[in-house]
Formats: C-alpha cells, sequence, structure tokens
C-alpha cells in the first residue's frame, strides 16, 4: 500500500511524460539527421528561441495566479522597436535598453490595472493590449523596416560569446533561474500558488489576491520588455508585425511542460522545457526536410497528446492517493471503535 | 400513521430511496407519500436530506436504491426532461428568471415540449400564439397582459415569484415542488402566494413544500413527512400538531444528550458579575439588503453563539466585521479602538482571523500541502527577507499537528487528500498561526465525523478559556447552545433576539426552552 503510494506520488510530477517525448524525440532526430545534435545547430535553434524563453517565464507568473497574458508577444516586439529606435537615435546602450523594457512594464501595469482594478476579464483585456502594442509597433516602424543601429555595445547585449555560449542565452538562462527561485523561495511565489488555487480561501486567509495579480502581470510585461530588448540586439532590425504569435507559442510551452491554464499548478523550468520542446521539434522537422504546413500540424497534434497524457497521468495518481487515504481512514476509524 | 384513506390514491410514492456521496449517507431508505390535490410540508434541518430527496424525484440526480412510483405505475426519473414529461415541476429557491428576457421568453425558457404543441407548427417561435395561450394564467397570478412583454427585471420579486409558478403550470404539473418559496417576499405578498398555492390545490395539483417557516404551513399543508440526518423520522397529518412538536421531530430529543457537554463547560466571568473587557464592539452595521443596523459586543473569554435560519445574514454578518464584504454604514471597535477593516488581511493584522463555512470552497487550498496550508494566513513567521525558512516552516506545522492530533502521513500531504475533519483541524491551525484574539467559527462542524466534532468543540473551548474571544455560528441547535455563553439571534439580516447565560439557562429551564426560544425568535413565532 505504501508503495502504491509513493509510485503514484512520483507519477503525479507533471511533466515526467515530456520529459520522456523529449529524449525519445532528441534520439529520433540524431539518429535521422547528422546535422541535427551538433554543437552549432543547437546553439543556434536555441539562440532563436532566446525570447520565447523569456516571456513564457513572466507568462508561468500570471498563468499561476490564475491569469492569461496575450499580449506579451506583441509588446515584445514593441519592446524591440522602442529600444532599437531609441539606439538609433543614438540614446547610450543602457538608456535604449531601459527604454524597452519600460514599454514592457507599461503595458503590465495597465493590464494590471484594467485587471484587478476594474475587474475586467484578463482574456479580453489582454487581447485588447495586444492589438494597441501591436498597432502601435506599425505606427513606430511606419510600414517599413527599422534597420541597423550603429551602437556596437547595443548588440552586444545578445551577441556576446562568452565560454561559446550567447548572451542572450544566458539572459534567459538568468531570468528562468531568478523567477524560478523567487516562485518556488518567497512568501511571494508561495502567495502566487495560494491565489492560483483557490481565489476565495486565499482572500479570506487575508491574502491580497488583487495585488498578487497585479505584480503578476508587471513582471509578465516587464519580461516581454526585456525579451524584446533581446531580440532586437540579436535581429539588429524591427519590422511591423515583429514577435506576432509568440505569447500562443509560450501558451503552449507552458502547458505541454504540465502548467495548469486553471492556475495554482506548474513551475516555471518546466514551462521552459515545454517551450523548449516546441522549438526542438520544429528544428528537427525543418532539418529533416518536412514541408513547414506539416510540421505546423505535428506541433498541434504534440500539444493535444502532450496534454491529454499529462491529464490523464495526473488523474490517475490522484485517484490512486485518495484510494489509499480513503482505506487509511477506514483502518484508522476500526481501529478507534475497536 | 393512522389515515391512509383509501379514497385518494397516493399519486407520488417513493419508497427505500438511499442516495450516498462519496463518505456521506445523503438519504438512507427515505419514504414520501403524497396524495392527489394534497399540500404536503417535506420538513428537516439543515443537513436532513431533503433537497437531495427533491433532486431525485426531478432526475437532476439519480438514486443509489429505490423506487418511486407514479399514479401507481413505477418509474425511473433518471432526467429532468423525463420529470418535465411525467408532469413533476419544481420552483426552486433561488429564482431561475433570466432577467434580461421577457416575461414571456421567461415563461417558456426551457420548455420545448409545450412550444411545440402550438395548433399549427411553424418553423419560428409564435410569440404572439403563446402570449394567448398563458393569458388566462398569467392573469390569474397577477400578471398584466402588457407585462409578459417587459423585460423581467421590470417586475418585484412576487411578481418574479409568479412568472416561476406560471412557468411550472404551463408544463401542466401534477406535482408541483416548491423550495422556500416565500423566501424574499413580504409579508402581504407571502398571503398572496399562499392564496395561489390553495388554487393550485383546487386545480388538483399536489403541492411539495419545503420551508423553514413552520408556522406558515399551519392552516395550508394538510401532511408533512419529518426528515432528519437522510432518514425519514415520521409522516405526519398536521391536525393536532404544533410548532414545538414539530420541532421536537425535527432535531430529536437526544439533542439534550448532547448538553451535558456543557457541563465541562467553562464559566465566564461576565456572569459572576465581573465585568470581562469588550474585545469587539460592532455599531450600526448596514448592507444594503443584506445586514440591518446591527450592534452587539464581544468579551473576551466569552463564546458568543449566531442563530438564524438560513439566509438570515449570519455568515454575512461575520464577512462584513473580516472585511470580506463591503458595509454601507457601521462602525468596528477593536479592544475600544476604532478600525476600518476593508480586507481579510486587515482583520488579521488587528488579531481577528475567520474559520470560513463550506471548507471546500472557502477554507482549504486544495493543491497546497498540510504545513503551506498552515502558515499561510501569517506567512511573515516563516520568512525572512522575503524567503521562506523552511525549517521553520516544518518547525510550526509540527507543533500544530502535534496540538490538534491532525492525522496525515506527513506534512508534505496535499490538504484535499485528508479526511474533513482533518481538514478542519489544518484550518484552525491557519487562524491560530496568525495568534488572533478574536476567531470566528462559521458552521465548524459542518460535515465531519463525531470524534472529530468533540475535538474541535475542545478547541474552541479552551481558545476561550485562555482569553480569547470566540464567535460561533452553527445551524445544529444543539450544538450552539452546548457551546455558547450568550446567544444572538439574526432574523432578515436584522438582530431579534439575545440570549444570555446560556450554560446556567439550560440547568435552570431545561435544553428545551432555549431551543424553543431561539428558535421562536428565529422564525418569528409568538407563543
Amino acid at each position: 500500500m505504501k508503495n502504491m503510494a509513493r509510485f503514484s506520488r512520483i507519477l503525479s510530477i507533471e511533466g515526467v511524460a515530456l520529459l520522456g517525448a523529449f529524449v525519445v524525440m532528441v534520439t529520433y532526430f540524431s539518429l535521422t539527421s547528422d546535422s541535427f545534435f551538433v554543437g552549432d545547430s543547437i546553439r543556434y535553434y536555441v539562440n532563436e528561441a532566446v525570447p520565447i524563453f523569456i516571456i513564457t517565464a513572466g507568462l508561468t507568473y500570471v498563468i499561476i495566479a490564475g491569469g492569461i497574458d496575450l499580449s506579451i508577444g506583441a509588446v515584445l516586439g514593441l519592446s524591440a522597436g522602442t529600444s532599437l529606435t531609441f539606439s538609433m537615435w543614438g540614446w547610450p546602450t543602457w538608456a535604449a535598453a531601459l527604454v524597452g523594457i519600460a514599454t514592457g512594464l507599461l503595458f503590465g501595469a495597465i493590464n494590471a490595472v484594467i485587471i484587478t482594478v476594474f475587474k475586467v476579464n484578463d482574456f479580453i483585456v489582454t487581447l485588447g493590449t495586444l492589438n494597441i502594442a501591436a498597432g502601435l509597433l506599425t505606427v513606430l516602424t511606419d510600414h517599413k523596416q527599422l534597420i541597423g543601429t550603429s551602437d556596437k555595445n547595443f548588440l552586444a547585449i545578445s551577441e556576446t560569446k562568452v565560454f561559446g555560449v550567447t548572451t542572450a542565452i544566458g539572459i534567459s538562462v538568468l531570468v528562468v533561474l531568478v523567477f524560478e527561485f523567487s516562485l518556488l523561495k518567497t512568501s511571494y511565489g508561495r502567495r502566487v500558488y495560494a491565489t492560483g488555487i483557490g481565489k476565495l480561501p486565499a482572500f479570506i486567509s487575508g491574502i491580497d489576491v488583487d495585488m498578487v495579480k497585479f505584480q503578476a502581470y508587471v513582471i509578465s510585461g516587464g519580461l516581454a520588455g526585456l525579451g524584446g530588448v533581446v531580440l532586437a540586439a540579436h535581429l539588429n532590425s524591427v519590422q511591423s508585425g515583429l514577435a506576432g504569435g509568440y505569447e500562443l507559442t509560450a501558451i503552449a510551452g507552458a502547458v505541454l511542460g504540465g502548467v495548469s491554464l486553471s492556475g495554482g499548478r506548474g513551475s516555471i523550468w518546466r514551462a521552459i522545457i515545454g517551450a523548449l520542446f516546441l522549438a526542438t521539434l520544429k528544428q528537427g522537422l525543418q532539418l529533416a526536410g518536412v514541408d513547414p504546413l506539416i510540421y505546423q500540424i505535428i506541433t498541434g497534434l504534440c500539444i493535444l497528446i502532450g496534454v491529454v497524457l499529462d491529464k490523464s497521468v495526473y488523474g490517475f495518481a490522484l485517484r490512486m492517493t485518495s484510494k489509499n487515504l480513503a482505506k487509511n481512514d477506514q483502518v484508522l476509524q476500526q481501529g478507534r471503535s475497536a | 400513521m393512522k389515515d391512509q384513506a383509501g379514497s385518494v390514491p397516493p399519486i407520488l410514492r417513493m419508497e427505500g430511496i438511499s442516495k450516498r456521496y462519496q463518505a456521506v449517507q445523503a438519504l438512507d431508505h427515505v419514504d414520501l407519500t403524497v396524495s392527489s390535490g394534497e399540500i404536503h410540508a417535506l420538513l428537516g434541518g439543515n443537513g436532513a436530506g431533503k433537497s437531495t430527496l427533491l433532486k431525485i424525484l426531478s432526475g437532476l440526480t439519480n438514486p443509489d436504491e429505490g423506487r418511486i412510483f407514479f399514479e401507481g405505475t413505477e418509474v425511473t426519473v433518471e432526467h429532468p426532461s423525463r420529470a418535465q414529461q411525467l408532469g413533476i415541476s419544481m420552483i426552486h429557491q433561488e429564482l431561475s428568471i433570466i432577467p434580461d428576457l421577457t416575461v414571456l421568453e421567461n415563461i417558456f425558457l426551457g420548455q420545448q415540449r409545450t412550444l411545440t404543441q402550438s395548433k399549427k407548427w411553424t418553423p419560428w417561435i409564435n410569440r404572439r400564439d403563446l402570449a394567448k395561450r398563458v393569458q388566462e394564467l398569467t392573469q390569474e397570478f397577477g400578471i398584466s397582459k402588457t407585462e409578459l412583454w417587459a423585460p423581467a427585471a421590470d417586475l418585484g420579486s412576487l411578481k418574479k415569484r409568479s412568472i416561476e409558478i406560471v412557468k411550472a403550470l404551463v408544463a401542466q404539473p401534477k406535482i408541483l415542488i416548491l423550495d422556500e418559496p416565500t423566501s424574499g417576499l413580504e409579508e402581504h405578498e407571502k398571503a398572496l402566494l399562499f392564496e395561489h398555492m390553495r388554487s393550485l390545490q383546487r386545480r388538483g395539483v399536489s403541492l411539495i413544500w419545503v420551508t423553514h417557516h413552520l408556522d406558515e404551513i399551519f392552516g395550508l399543508a394538510e401532511k408533512a413527512t419529518v426528515m432528519r440526518d437522510g432518514k425519514t423520522v415520521q409522516h405526519v397529518s398536521l391536525e393536532n400538531l404544533n410548532v414545538q412538536k414539530l420541532i421536537a421531530l425535527m432535531f430529536g430529543s437526544e439533542a439534550a444528550a448532547l448538553i451535558n457537554l456543557t457541563e465541562d463547560a467553562h464559566t465566564l466571568e461576565v456572569n459572576s458579575g465581573q465585568v470581562s473587557k469588550i474585545s469587539l464592539e460592532v455599531q450600526g452595521l448596514n448592507r444594503q439588503g443584506v445586514l440591518k443596523d446591527i450592534s452587539f459586543k464581544l468579551h473576551e473569554g466569552e463564546i458568543l453563539g449566531i442563530a438564524g435560519l438560513a439566509g438570515a445574514g449570519r455568515s454575512e454578518l461575520m464577512r462584513a466585521i473580516i472585511g470580506a464584504d463591503s458595509t454601507d454604514s457601521g462602525t468596528i471597535q477593536i479592544s475600544g479602538i476604532t478600525r476600518t477593516i476593508n480586507h481579510p488581511k486587515k482583520a488579521y493584522e488587528l488579531g481577528l482571523a475567520m474559520i470560513p463555512e463550506d471548507r471546500k470552497i472557502l477554507g482549504i487550498l486544495s493543491e497546497f500541502s498540510v504545513e503551506q496550508n498552515i502558515t499561510l494566513a501569517k506567512l511573515k513567521k516563516v520568512t525572512k527577507f522575503g524567503l521562506i525558512n523552511r525549517k521553520r516552516e516544518v518547525q510550526i506545522s509540527d507543533a500544530f499537528v502535534a496540538q490538534l492530533q491532525i492525522k496525515t502521513p506527513n506534512l508534505k500531504e496535499k490538504i484535499r487528500n485528508l479526511s474533513g475533519g482533518n481538514q478542519q483541524k489544518v484550518i484552525i491551525s491557519r487562524c491560530l498561526n496568525a495568534d488572533p484574539n478574536i476567531l470566528i467559527f462559521d458552521e465548524p462542524t459542518q460535515g465531519i465525523d463525531v470524534s472529530s466534532k468533540v475535538e474541535v468543540h475542545k478547541v474552541i473551548r479552551n481558545l476561550a478559556s485562555s482569553g480569547k474571544s470566540v464567535v460561533v455560528i452553527a445551524s445544529e441547535l444543539n450544538e450552539l447552545i452546548g457551546l455558547s455563553d450568550r446567544v444572538l439571534v439574526l432574523r432578515e439580516g436584522a438582530l431579534v433576539g439575545e440570549i444570555k447565560n446560556i450554560p446556567a439557562k439550560v440547568q435552570a429551564d431545561g435544553y428545551e426552552t432555549v431551543e424553543r426560544e431561539i428558535l421562536n425568535a428565529a422564525s418569528k413565532v409568538t407563543s
């Protein structure tokens, strides 16, 4: 009985199914393609996915707190636009980067105020700000492409290589570490989980659930801003529509990684694994010469299978533990009446 | 049980109905017999199983055991549409009116069967034809022709109730179930409703009437079925009964036995003339439509019981005090200082804590472990520089698990895997961890087993003896009387009674007298 309980608890660790699938996939691509499991190839596609990793971290905060943020992709694009513009105007590197992050923070704060103060549905609010941010980027770029800052230091934000790894990857690793740590180890992180698990009991227990959500949206916006700076420094060019749809990839990654869309369940590193899974899948299929239209279908299928698998494994674990507890209770009661 | 008059055959007979929800036996071989054209009262305290029985009858849930006979033939009511087909309609306690639809649209909402009974079939809904069909009926219930086309939101609460009745009647039911039909109605509106009920009876419709207002049923209902703890206690004819006898049937005479608990109850200093300090003073608390000008004081070391029927505003009062709900006016003083409490967070800071009712929804954080649940209300205690100190968290939780004898495999176990009684102890620990001076227990023993119940009672008494102030809301009167030093009675959001020195009074006048006094105040019976 005890073993069974332990077994089910191990199964209940979300993302186990995903990790398994990940290993299978990497093995398959490595065997079928010579150019897949090569340092350069890996570094290249991981580097490309860095902005998505950064917004996935912020998004995970919001989702765990029981919300959703659709604006992050567009805000990332706009932040890339503002920071590159300021850099092109000759502002110092740090100022241009700060403008990009501030753009993100501003949008995060707008989302936060409308959602927590005016109590408007988060889906609609962030859909609205998504369009505003995307529209502003079009205005900013004036339908042309912004190309080329002369500030080498600005580009260095993403492109400097340390031990063969770009700073962009370094930044995303740092973001994941810092925010995962704060989610798991600080009292703020605890309040985020509590808010997502149960808004009502958390509220009655004296947790300012609105403030928790407010902060989560600001974090999400700020990280979208940071992601924008990193992307601008990487591409050194910004055009209208940049980063559109990133939010959907981030959501898909988070869900694949076992972050529950109803809140209260998941963690950043698992969400990042989910995002990495999608990036790896894309790269592998590309190298295998699969038609881009087909790999969109395969990506969709993977998301569906992953989510269903995770759900059924979790449900199974839940049933096992509650069954055992019912048994324990019976034993206890028999003992008491004897 | 003398009358089983052969002349009128029962339209409905439910036999040996049982229903189990996980650990709770909601119904245990319950019987219900209703004759044609009879007004039949279905009575019982909260959790007696009335609503489960009615859900089974209206097809919302299915019984585990038992048989249902309708007009003499055995039937199964597996779905609400089947109930409609048989002629069983229900008027719910909460109005199911959709405010943006017109009265007419509301009446025909969800009545696919009657909609298609039109004389000539048309692919669209002929509203004019529908209006013609219900005009007579609506007029009888006080809804004019023009009102049929108005949005339902424009109508008063009695007329909304009438819409519900008409809606139930267009399906031409043989049995109509009314669940607390008078809630939200003024006195004169109630009289009108009773008139409607009589006219329904004259049409040969059988009414099953659920109510907590015992005084209403006399003179209207002929028979009653009394339920307690999921069992049928008795089928009675109401002719030679009164409210007091009904109460005894509903709550049982063993209630007195539990009262022995008061023997080891602490003695309050207030009783012995020595005045203890006032910890909480509420003055003129108002909330539109919920609370009416409530003022009371709470002393240190006192257990104050709050009595009242469902919907009297007991939980709402406490939620207003801890800042979970807003108020329109009124002041709250804690230890003599006026405070504004606009969020439970503030309440915790000021030493107020509440163990909420409805543990599963308002109490537990299901995905959190036992320790995470315990430390939640005062994370400061386990936090240093914003970081959670795991050692300290384990230490604190361990102490509570030992103190309250919480049965859990380990501290990391998710709270949802614990039994109800142990979950409740964890929530009590969460409140205690915040070191409050005033504790509010809302239905603290709801749905927990007897031994946990006794332990929770012990915790409450110990808190009071150590000088804390305790407020207890409990629907079970024997529990409330057994615990409290003083009881406040609420009715329809207003404070309508106060009974002091409960333990002394129980000893002097007997348990039943005290219980009757509370019930009379709560249900407005003048004896």
